[in-house]
């Protein structure tokens, strides 16, 4: 079977290419907005979830505190997405227990790449 | 005229000879007893604020001032309210209240007669100076509570109170000789202090006088040297006025600047934001163009021929183009903020060149790229900066060689590592290259320049490797090529 991963992103054109780029080795799912994609992590709790840090109702940060407090969520993975040149954006993400990040504008390789390198940690 | 001139010295006279009462005297000493405190008390801020030795001796002085000032007052208070005789009874309370303004005035002319003395004969020491002035007036004060004690003699009359104004005169003298001959000392103040002090020394002065020539028994005079202890304490509260309106004065400026401060946080967190949002704005529709490029390129939505493919290839290196350009402008704004810190670790230096977007750039302009960096050499840097610093490098002599090879090699020296990066180029100007690394600039024009660029990048990369406590060296022939010499220091 395939890995789930769970694309939450406001930007449809993204989440759609993000999706596009994986569906081919894993089973994808897109969640509009930060409150949806909370939802959906508890529901679908899936293997690997793509976090965009810049979204309406409730940001990236906000998701992946609320993922890692959750000890039902224990074993979902989190990329961070970030689109800011603040380097405390990844400093904050990575304290609040996101696997790994990625900066936009990134090449669809190196999302492959960091999906894979994060799933087999 | 001459009416008013002499009701004017009359009003004089009559104001003197009531000093010269008990009740004059009382409300003499409490305007002094009033004004020495608050004098004392703003020499002490003064001093707090700014630790000037001078200002110290100044505050001793006119501490001691304040309560003998304080004392007097009590004591003719006293004898206007139905004591009187109390001072007469108490024949030690006079002679101790004149040692204790003298010992005032012995403190601050130490203070000023000490480094100067010091300077010229330099075995004389402030310890030896202080005890030797004060023994001798107290000689003379014990040598009067005994004359006092006896009343055989009025104790004014005696050498030992001319002694002991002949020092006072002195003693006021000497700072003030120092103040006139060092215009720094006190600032803006010293005028008035000047003027204060030569006042106050007016009173003794008359008194010497009255005892050398008239045994001290020339009422006129007496009266005459009333007023001029007021006069002079009247001059140095113009100086805790000054003092007061420049408080006030500083208390607004400091309201001010604190005003300005918070504007210019306020605008340094809206920068921080702008920022923030543009680079968001940006990247967004740019992760797009890159994404559907690389789909399109791929074959995702359907096969293309060779030719479709070179155009999506433009589009994706105009695409990282953008990009990079995008990074320079916020990297600079980013960079620009204060406290700008490396994330420094150790990381391998062959990569930044073999991963490195510029190197199919290079193979695409038919480029040779040499690297013969070792590629076990670890580095310790700021990973992302430094990529920067050497994308941007790279990118210049990939863009401006347009034959023969970019080379990348490195060299250990004492205290700091070399990378140095070689290309074929056309070159710089000998007069553009102090610029370089100045923003904005670009060797050439912008309207006949050929490439691109936001002419941030080298001003970006030099202010990284500045971060790093290293130094960028330029070499260039003008069609021959140019070498870029990055030096970091081992340790940062």
């Amino acid at each position: 079977m395939k890995p789930t991963v769970l694309i939450v992103e406001d930007d449809a054109r993204i989440a759609e290419a993000e999706q596009l780029i994986l569906k081919d080795m894993y089973s994808v799912t897109l969640a509009r907005d930060g409150e949806e994609g909370l939802n959906q992590i508890k529901e679908l709790k899936p293997d690997i979830v793509v976090l965009d840090v810049m979204m309406p109702k409730m940001n990236g940060f906000e998701v992946c505190k609320h993922v890692r407090e959750d000890p039902d969520l224990a074993a979902t993975k989190i990329i961070m997405v970030t689109s800011k040149t603040a380097d405390r954006d990844e400093a904050d993400g990575m304290k609040l227990g996101a696997d790994d990040y990625i900066m936009k504008p990134f090449e669809a390789d190196e999302l492959l790449h960091v999906v894979k390198q994060v799933l087999m940690r | 005229m001459s009416y008013f001139l002499s009701l004017s010295v009359d009003v004089i006279h009559r104001f003197n000879t009531f000093l010269s009462t008990d009740a004059g005297t009382f409300f003499k000493v409490g305007i002094e007893t009033l004004f020495f405190f608050l004098i004392t008390y703003m020499i002490t801020s003064e001093y707090l604020r700014n630790k000037s030795k001078h200002l110290r001796l100044l505050q001793c002085a006119f501490g001691f001032f304040a309560v003998q000032k304080l004392v007097l007052t009590g004591l003719y208070a006293y004898a206007v309210f139905g004591g009187s005789g109390f001072i007469e009874r108490h024949t030690l309370i006079i002679p101790s209240l004149v040692s204790l303004e003298v010992l005032g005035l012995v403190i601050l002319t130490n203070g000023f007669l000490f480094p100067h003395l010091k300077k010229q004969y330099p075995f004389v020491k402030r310890k030896v100076v202080l005890e030797l002035i004060a023994g001798l007036v107290f000689i003379c004060v014990m040598h009067l509570f005994w004359l006092f004690d006896r009343g055989s003699i009025h104790f004014q009359q005696s050498g030992e109170f001319l002694f002991l104004e002949v020092v006072k005169v002195v003693l006021l003298m000497v700072p003030v000789y120092f103040m006139v001959k060092d215009s720094s000392l006190f600032g803006k103040y010293r005028i008035h202090t000047i003027l204060g002090l030569c006042v106050y020394a007016i009173t003794p002065f008359i008194h010497v006088i009255n005892i050398v020539f008239y045994m001290n028994r020339n009422p006129a005079l007496e009266v005459l040297a009333h007023p001029f202890p007021l006069i002079s304490v009247l001059l140095f509260t113009r100086i805790v006025y000054l003092k007061l309106s420049d408080k006030a004065h500083l208390r607004e400026q400091l309201s001010e600047t604190k005003e300005k401060y918070e504007h210019e946080k306020e605008l340094g967190r809206m920068k921080e934001e702008f920022v923030s949002v543009i680079s968001h704005e940006l990247r967004t529709p740019l992760t797009s163009i890159k994404l559907y490029s690389s789909l399109l390129k791929d074959g995702k939505f359907g096969k293309l021929k060779k030719k479709q493919r070179d155009q999506m290839l433009i589009i994706e290196d105009e695409a990282t183009r953008l990009g990079m350009m995008i990074d320079d402008v916020l990297g600079l704004a980013k960079l620009e903020q204060k406290g700008a810190a490396l994330c420094v670790e150790k990381v391998g230096l062959y990569d930044f060149v073999e991963r490195n977007i510029f190197r199919n750039l290079a193979k695409r302009k038919k480029l040779k790229v040499k690297n013969t960096i070792p590629k076990r050499m670890k580095v310790l840097v700021d990973e992302k900066r430094f990529r920067h610093v050497v994308t941007n490098i790279f990118s210049n002599a990939v863009k401006f060689t347009d034959k023969g090879s970019v080379r990348f090699s490195t060299k250990k020296m004492d205290k700091c590592w070399e990378l140095v990066i070689r290309d074929t180029g056309k070159g710089i100007p000998e007069d553009a290259i102090p610029k370089l690394f100045d923003k904005f600039y670009q060797a050439e024009h912008y309207l006949t320049r050929v490439q691109g660029g936001s002419g941030l990048g080298l001003s970006i990369a030099k202010k990284v490797v500045d971060l790093h406590g290293g130094d960028i060296v330029v070499k260039s022939k003008e069609g021959k090529g140019t070498v870029f010499r990055i030096q970091i220091p081992y340790r940062l």
